[in-house]
């Protein structure tokens, strides 16, 4: 304990600060988005439910179970699937509707389902049981007071999700304290992180894990594989594994990294760096193990549902490898002469204009022109930071290991992702991907704002990162601005 | 004050983000009151001249001024149509467009409807010589509509609209009571004013934070 308050005194003021921002916005957007209208909420939302009633994990129910009277009648007085997917219908918005949830929250309906999570049930349990705790401290029996409080836990975690990136730049350009607010900053108010951070999504769970994950990292390469440092990189990962699978993406990110720092201190010392690679493994490894081995002995499920391995491809489909390798390369890169997989371009659509911001269940977005602005200032931004990294090339050549590390990761989850959108697309035809999977990379989203300001030197640095600030704020509050007009105007 | 480059940066732009929310809010739009939820799967209802649809069950939101719908006379110019309102209590409002419209959305003026009317049915009269198509969902398991006097599996695509033209700021009550309904009793009532709080203190620490980072080495 006094070791984590240590390290706890050490971070800087103004990273505290940066997590604050994430903090309020991320509260913000949990009070602006209307009820279950995060991707999946009502499945993610029923999965607590069940660790928190019943103290057990959902199953897979055929056909389709009802989540519970309790949350089936709320979302049906929301008028939920009369607005998800429908951008032209807003949130319920009389009096008249008010009364029906009202009525319907009087009732004290069972929060005793089937046992069915829907797309949540095959998920590992942690941000689950972490967020049976809102849910049981919740004094009401009510579906929205339960649901509002657990959006406040998501909107901690998306504030310990940027006091980490702050972390991560800290480690990674040591020598420039005013960019690495500039990088946090622009994360804090990435407003498809924020509009996450104000959902209960197992996604946000996730985010914090990657970024501890990458700091622990970055924390490796500067002050070497000790046994500390190593049990940091394997605690992030092995609790981001029983997280969210999409972690699997870093795992050989993070062997390179474990490796390349064995390397370089094995001379030294060889016991310590031992002892760091051993920690690093069986913390990385113990959790999943033991979820395993629980989903085999106690909750009857199969290794990791839905994680990985073959599944069934629908009639008239078959998997085939080399059709799933080019899916994964035409899902991230130009198509070449490979068959198209896409009707459209999945780097601009999906990807880039998803993460400027494509909200609610993925149903509207910001006029075409703001994709435009937006590629021109990204382009702007890239470019400043290949700059800065050509000028930083001496030094980034002793630091190449660390480069290819970061990449792998980049690489890696791109991999998952396409792995799971393929599976998707042979097993049931669904488009899997969405913008939000690639927020694992957040601190390296922060890096690229931070090395353009680096670019701009001591002296103009500052004014380019509060530049990049007041975008973000723009950019969010514009995004905030479409997601009232959307529900309730 | 010292005037830094940061400064400038910070107070240009932030007042740049207050001028452009000023504009929006002062942009003056016919603004909705309401919808009844349906999607539009295109022009799937079909409305003989001289003939009736029928659509009951609808939620009718208290400020509707006017009807939009989706509509088509097949190319040719549309005919007039009227709208009747009626609650279990009696008729409500009417209204009608004259002929002459085109494919797309449409809007038909009605007398404004003070209050929320549940169980309403709303009325379109065809009075031109050639049919017209509205979009709407059809066929719908959950709903039937009558058209031309016979039940017909569907549902027409309404937007309540409020009367005449209205900028944000003028709608910011609506928006704020809209902004307290279906959310969780805890926040509820103090939503709006909350989320505006919340987003002023980020970027007031987000300032503090740029401002704190200036001075650094």
């Amino acid at each position: 304990v006094s070791a984590i308050g240590r390290l706890l005194r050490r971070v800087p003021r103004v990273a505290w600060l940066c997590a604050l921002v994430a903090l309020a916005n991320g509260l913000a957007w949990s009070l602006i988005v209307p009820p279950f209208e995060v991707p999946d909420e009502n499945a993610h939302y029923a999965y607590v439910q069940q660790v928190a009633e019943r103290g057990t994990l959902p199953r897979q129910v055929a056909p389709e179970g009802s989540l519970s009277p309790a949350e089936d009648q709320i979302l049906s007085a929301l008028l939920t699937f009369g607005v998800v997917g429908h951008r032209d219908n807003p949130a319920p918005d009389t009096q008249v509707q008010q009364q029906v949830i009202d009525r319907i929250a009087k009732q004290n309906l069972t929060a005793l389902g089937s046992g069915d999570a829907l797309t949540a049930t095959a998920n590992p349990p942690l941000y689950y049981a972490l967020q049976a705790i809102p849910f049981k401290l919740t004094p009401s029996g009510k579906v929205l007071d339960k649901l509002q409080a657990m959006r406040g836990l998501s909107a901690l975690m998306g504030a310990l999700t940027v006091l980490l990136v702050f972390m991560f730049l800290r480690e990674l350009l040591p020598g420039s304290s005013w960019a690495w607010p500039t990088g946090a900053l622009v994360v804090a108010f990435q407003p498809m992180f924020g509009f996450m951070s104000g959902g209960v999504n197992n996604d946000d769970l996730l985010y914090l894990m990657s970024a501890g994950v990458l700091w622990a990292l970055a924390r490796g390469f500067r002050r070497g594989l000790t046994p500390a440092n190593g049990a940091l990189i394997g605690a992030f990962l092995g609790v981001g594994l029983i997280s969210k699978l999409t972690l699997l993406g870093f795992i050989p990110a993070v062997a390179l990294a474990v490796a390349v720092l064995a390397r370089r201190t094995w001379a030294e010392d060889r016991r310590a760096t031992a002892r760091g690679v051993a920690w690093a493994a069986g913390l990385s490894l113990g959790p999943i193990a033991i979820y395993l081995l629980l989903n085999h002995l106690v909750w009857n499920r199969t290794a990791i549902p839905g994680g990985v391995g073959a599944a069934t491809a629908a009639p008239g489909r078959v998997f085939s490898t080399a059709e799933e390798l080019s899916h994964i390369w035409q899902l991230f890169l130009p198509r070449l002469w490979m068959r198209p997989q896409f009707s459209s371009y999945p780097l601009w659509e999906t990807w880039f204009k998803g993460l400027v911001g494509r909200f609610g269940w993925v149903d509207y977005d910001f006029p075409a022109w703001v994709y435009q602005v937006a590629r021109a200032i990204g382009l702007l931004v890239c470019a400043l930071a290949v700059a800065e990294l050509w000028r930083a090339r001496k030094a980034l050549r002793r630091r190449l290991g660390e480069l290819a590390v970061y990449a792998l990761a980049i690489v890696g989850l791109c991999v998952e992702i396409g792995v799971e959108s393929y599976r998707s697309l042979v097993t049931n035809q669904g488009v899997f991907e969405q913008a939000r999977y690639l927020l694992p990379l957040l601190c390296l989203y922060a890096a690229i704002a931070a090395l353009a300001v680096r670019f701009g030197g001591r002296r103009w640095g500052p004014a380019l990162g509060a530049l990049l600030v007041v975008l973000a704020i723009g950019h969010d509050l514009f995004a905030q601005a479409i997601t009232i007009s959307r529900y309730y105007a | 004050v010292r005037l830094t480059p940061v400064r400038v940066v910070l107070a240009v732009g932030l007042l740049a983000i207050a001028v452009a929310a000023v504009v929006v809010l002062l942009q003056q739009e016919p603004r909705r009151a309401g919808t009844n939820l349906t999607a539009d799967r295109g022009y799937v209802l079909a409305l003989p001249p001289g003939q009736q649809l029928c659509e009951p069950g609808e939620l009718l939101p208290g400020d509707t001024g006017a009807l939009r719908l989706d509509a088509s006379a097949g190319g040719l110019p549309g005919p007039r149509l009227s709208a009747t309102l009626s609650a279990p209590g009696g008729p409500v409002s009417a209204g009608q467009i004259g002929g002459g419209w085109h494919a797309g959305l449409i809007v038909i003026p009605v007398r404004r409807v003070a209050q929320t009317r549940s169980a309403a049915t709303v009325c379109v009269r065809n009075l031109g010589s050639h049919q017209v198509l509205f979009g709407g969902s059809a066929p719908d398991s959950s709903f039937f509509i009558s058209i031309a006097g016979r039940p017909v599996s569907g549902r027409l695509r309404i937007e309540y609209l409020r009367p005449g033209r209205e900028s944000w700021l003028a709608l910011v009550p609506n928006l704020a009571h809209r902004f307290s309904l279906a959310k969780s009793d805890l926040v509820r009532h103090w939503a709006a004013a909350a989320a505006l709080l919340l987003m002023l203190l980020a970027v007031g620490l987000a300032t503090r934070a740029m401002l704190n980072e200036e001075r650094s080495p």
